[in-house]
């Protein structure tokens, strides 16, 4: 059982930021028709999304987020200990994001750094993993950065994604604190991982064409586009993740009445909306962002926690997440922190362009 | 659950026409046979019956019998 509990380590800063590039669904009217873009908002509640440029990278976002955070609280980098990253859209095939992060953000060099190769899950595992590695150290702060460009990887055709999908990047500092707890469930089934996909450009097919072919559910990709089996993702959020918060609460002795807030992974409005109803939770206390972001990933989580609390004043949040997808991976985590300490959601168009390599020149 | 039930609670799910399903009914040529329609049908099967079916499943299904069959 992959129960883990965490003392003495509280969120001290959330910041999030997405590309200046907004894009309305409305935008794809053209492409779908207007029945099909009608029905893809009624279905999923998304309206528009945040699409990074062709040169912006899941690092910038996540940089342009860190910045933010640190312009909201100056914190000595001297004393951070840890930055974890956690993508699936890195610069390089190698090394990993986490060393060109930790150059523009000026960590140093007794700041480990890593990246952490999750999906919609990545903010439940990757806030665990931070706070594990502080518990069995000694320095100040840590940091949780995460990013996706996922927009990048889908087929322009593809009407069950091409809508869906936003771009967003995400800072949270982690600090001491004593009175501080939380406690996350985390779970992975790899028996289904060809339910969401890129099938090329890893070592297991390095090269393969680019022309494209039809799939199991009528729509043309090819082997570098995001294949997702829409039903069995459907079927797996509405039924292992409300088991698995079930688990969650009988395992911690808690109850839905413990907490203030339930933050899921925006995948999809009709998922919440039956999550909603299966854990029986109130409405009000699950805040929702994916109508104005899309779906963002792992980044989806912290993106609506600063949509709902950033630039409130006050009042403590004890709340639930869950994030689920890919992989498939999913978990349940805990967090209490103040409205005051998340911050609202900036745009940036801000990208890394020394992180060009030129034929030649190096 | 009578078979006469589970064709309700089935055209209830679909949100078709009471009375207008019968187990050789055709899915593909039904009007209503979404993409949306079927997650209210994955939802239905989950709840009522306890069934998570996997999209290969859900693609296997050609009439209404292949659902009824999982309706246990």
């Amino acid at each position: 059982m992959s129960l883990f509990r965490s003392k003495g380590i509280g969120i001290a800063g959330v910041a999030c930021a997405v590309p200046k590039n907004n894009v309305p669904v409305e935008r794809f009217v053209q492409v779908f028709g207007e029945k099909a873009v009608n029905q893809f908002s009624a279905t999923t509640g998304i309206k528009a999304t945040y699409k990074a440029l062709p040169e912006q990278t899941a690092s910038d976002l996540a940089v342009a987020a860190a910045k933010e955070l640190f312009a909201h609280l100056p914190v000595d980098k001297s004393e951070i200990g840890a930055m974890l990253l956690v993508t699936q859209s890195p610069d390089y095939r190698r090394p990993s994001s986490a060393s060109i992060v930790q150059l523009r953000l000026g960590l140093p060099i007794d700041c480990s750094c890593m990246e952490i190769n999750l999906g919609c899950s990545g903010f439940v595992y990757g806030l665990q993993t931070a706070m594990s590695m502080m518990m069995c150290s000694d320095y100040k702060y840590g940091l949780l950065l995460m990013g996706d460009t996922a927009t990048k990887l889908v087929n322009p055709l593809d009407k069950s994604i091409v809508m869906m999908y936003g771009d967003a990047g995400v800072a949270i500092l982690l600090e001491r604190n004593e009175e501080a707890k939380s406690v996350s469930l985390l779970r992975s089934d790899g028996n289904r991982f060809r339910s969401i996909v890129l099938p090329a450009g890893g070592f297991r097919d390095m090269n393969p064409g680019h022309e494209c072919f039809v799939c199991s559910d009528g729509i043309e990709r090819s082997l570098y586009d995001i294949f997702m089996d829409g039903t069995t993702v459907f079927s797996f959020s509405i039924s292992d993740v409300p088991d698995t918060i079930t688990d969650y609460l009988r395992l911690t002795n808690t109850s839905v009445a413990d907490y203030n807030a339930f933050v899921f992974h925006q995948a999809n409005q009709f998922i919440i909306k039956q999550l909603i109803r299966k854990m029986k939770l109130p409405k009000e206390q699950v805040p929702l962002s994916l109508d104005r972001y899309g779906n963002t990933g792992g980044v989806s989580i912290p993106l609506t926690l600063c949509d709902a609390y950033g630039g409130q004043n006050g009042g403590k949040v004890k709340a639930l997440a869950s994030g689920f997808g890919i992989g498939l991976s999913w978990g349940v985590i805990s967090l209490e922190f103040d409205k005051d300490i998340v911050f609202p959601i900036v745009e940036t168009d801000d990208c890394y362009k020394k992180g060009k390599f030129i034929p030649g020149k190096y | 659950m009578l078979e006469k039930q589970k064709l309700a609670l089935l055209e209830e799910t679909l949100n078709v026409e009471e009375g207008s399903l019968n187990p050789d009914t055709v899915l593909r040529e039904l009007e209503e046979y979404t993409s949306l329609t079927i997650l209210s049908l994955i939802v239905m099967l989950d709840d009522e019956f306890g069934r998570r079916v996997t999209g290969a499943e859900v693609k296997s299904f050609k009439t209404v019998s292949d659902i009824l069959a999982l309706m246990e």
